[in-house]
């Protein structure tokens, strides 16, 4: 799922070699020209938050509230993911960024993919 | 190309039947359809059953109770248009000479999954990752809100008009009125949805029958012409996809219109598919009832309340009426078929001549939605 750019983890999605479609999670055909080879890619860390929703029923293994929505990548291509605050208000049209998590999401009878997007600002936090 | 009418219709009351199987939901609306329509069993040449979740056969095994046997029978899953969708390959198979006279049929029964929100396929990555219908309306309810200034309350009022609409439904679900603090103070589902902004899941069945207009005087002085039926899919996108426009239902009223020749002028009362309460709204600029932009305007002038301008969902909609989703498409239809004959009684829309039903469904990655089907009636 993620892979590395300038040592930061990005998710890997994929590129069809015929005509360039980017997709997420990467298919075994392209939707875009049901091309058959369809390359690795490792995507942008960066995206802009189209829509999220707090969930209080149906996420089962999460404590409710928890966010999830829509994120565009820099380079087009849309994510849905879990979010985190990480101490900053979620807004529409604001940018996050991928954070890596060390195990998947959730518990052991239910799981979800081992990252989330979570607001710039926070993460420059903790850079700084 | 021949004319199709309605000329029966027949429904159970949407609720919650713990203790009665599927082919005991359905038989009862299958035989209130036929005497609706006055027409012996028969004299149905093919059956059309839409379910999304009734199992193998479905339609063999309830129309089989009603006497209804030994001929094509095709069940049909199409998420929440899967009845409606079985109506339209009726309407296509009578216009196309294959059939005279068909029988359709909606069925669902939601009590067998105990409660929550519906199992969707875990194939689809969204799924997988814990997306449910609830939170994808949800997403779409933000954004709206947050380009066009929607506020809760506007809301709210969507769940406001269709409960008081369904007190006068015998048919429907949830019978009670609410408020708008009653909605806006219920239990949280996904912000910015309470409780009372989501349909209501249970059971329930609904039948229509069809026929050549030629012959619809036979059964019937009242049929209601189908001068519209129209069925898409949804247009898969792995980018960016404007979630205000619901691109399936835009699509699919451009082509009924189209194939109705009519305008959303001529339209006296609809039924649309608000599953959650941001649906109905959005269904308002999809359908022209209103501009882009301009629902929540509609709302606050009443002018989709019955009375108004152009009633919406006047038997409650899903919010009350329920949404055992497979049934939903004909108990849409039934309610238009009602609407257009005068039979509303507390509910009905004054002289009401023209009607559409809608439903729309099938949250899957990539689509506004999978499945779209729409109706026009005229009496």
């Amino acid at each position: 799922m993620t892979s590395s750019v300038d040592g930061r983890p990005a998710l890997l999605g994929g590129h069809c070699k015929l005509c360039g479609t980017r997709m997420f999670p990467k298919t075994t055909i392209c939707p875009a020209c049901a091309g058959e080879t369809i390359e690795d890619v490792a995507l942008p860390q960066e995206g802009v938050l189209y829509s999220f929703t707090d969930v209080y029923v149906g996420l089962k293994g999460l404590v409710a509230p928890a966010a999830i929505g829509y994120v565009d990548l820099t380079d087009g291509v849309r994510i849905f993911t879990h979010l985190e605050r990480d101490g900053h208000d979620l807004i529409i049209g604001q940018t996050v960024v991928l954070k890596a998590l060390d195990q998947p999401r959730g518990n052991a009878e239910h799981s979800y993919a081992p990252f989330v997007f979570v607001p710039t600002a926070a993460i420059h936090e903790g850079i700084a | 190309m021949r004319g199709v009418s309605v000329i029966g219709v027949g429904t159970i009351p949407f609720g919650k039947y713990p203790h009665l199987g599927l082919t005991d939901l359905g038989w009862p609306a299958v035989k209130a359809a036929l005497t609706d329509a006055g027409i012996d069993g028969r004299r149905i040449q093919a059956g059309y059953c839409g379910t999304m979740f009734g199992g193998t056969m479905a339609g063999q095994r309830i129309f089989s109770r009603a006497g209804i046997s030994a001929i094509p029978i095709v069940n049909v899953e199409n998420a929440c248009s899967s009845s409606s969708t079985a109506l339209n390959q009726a309407v296509v198979a009578i216009r196309a000479d294959v059939y005279d006279i068909v029988l359709v049929l909606g069925v669902e029964k939601l009590t067998r999954f105990g409660g929550g929100t519906l199992p969707l396929d875990e194939e689809d990555w969204e799924v997988q990752q814990g997306l449910t219908m609830p939170a994808l309306y949800a997403m779409r309810a933000k954004r709206y809100m947050h380009e066009f200034g929607l506020t809760r309350e506007q809301l709210a009022k969507v769940s406001v008009k269709n409960r008081g609409n369904g007190v006068f439904n015998p048919d429907a679900q949830m019978r009670k009125a609410v408020t708008a603090e009653d909605v806006l103070s219920a239990r949280m589902i996904a912000d910015p949805f309470t409780l009372l902004q989501c349909c209501p899941t249970g059971d329930g069945a609904a039948a229509v029958i069809v026929c050549a207009s030629t012959i619809a005087n036979q059964f019937r002085s009242d049929p209601i012409y189908i001068v519209a039926s129209d069925l898409t899919s949804g247009r898969y996108t792995v980018g960016f996809r404007d979630m205000t426009i619901p691109e399936i239902t835009v699509r699919g009223a451009r082509e009924a219109y189209e194939e109705a020749g009519i305008s959303p002028d001529d339209v006296d009362v609809a039924e649309v598919h608000d599953a959650f309460s941001i649906a109905e709204p959005l269904y308002y600029e999809a359908f022209g009832f209103c501009p882009r932009g301009e629902a929540g305007r509609l709302l606050d002038a009443g002018e989709t309340e019955i009375g108004g301008r152009i009633p919406v969902n006047p038997s409650g909609g899903l919010l009350a009426r329920g949404h055992p989703v497979g049934a939903t498409g004909t108990a849409q239809v039934a309610e238009i078929v009602r609407q257009l004959r005068g039979e509303c009684g507390a509910r009905q829309v004054p002289d009401a001549k023209v009607g559409l039903s809608h439903a729309t469904g099938g949250g899957i990655a990539g689509f506004d939605h999978g499945a779209c089907c729409i109706h026009m009636f005229t009496r």
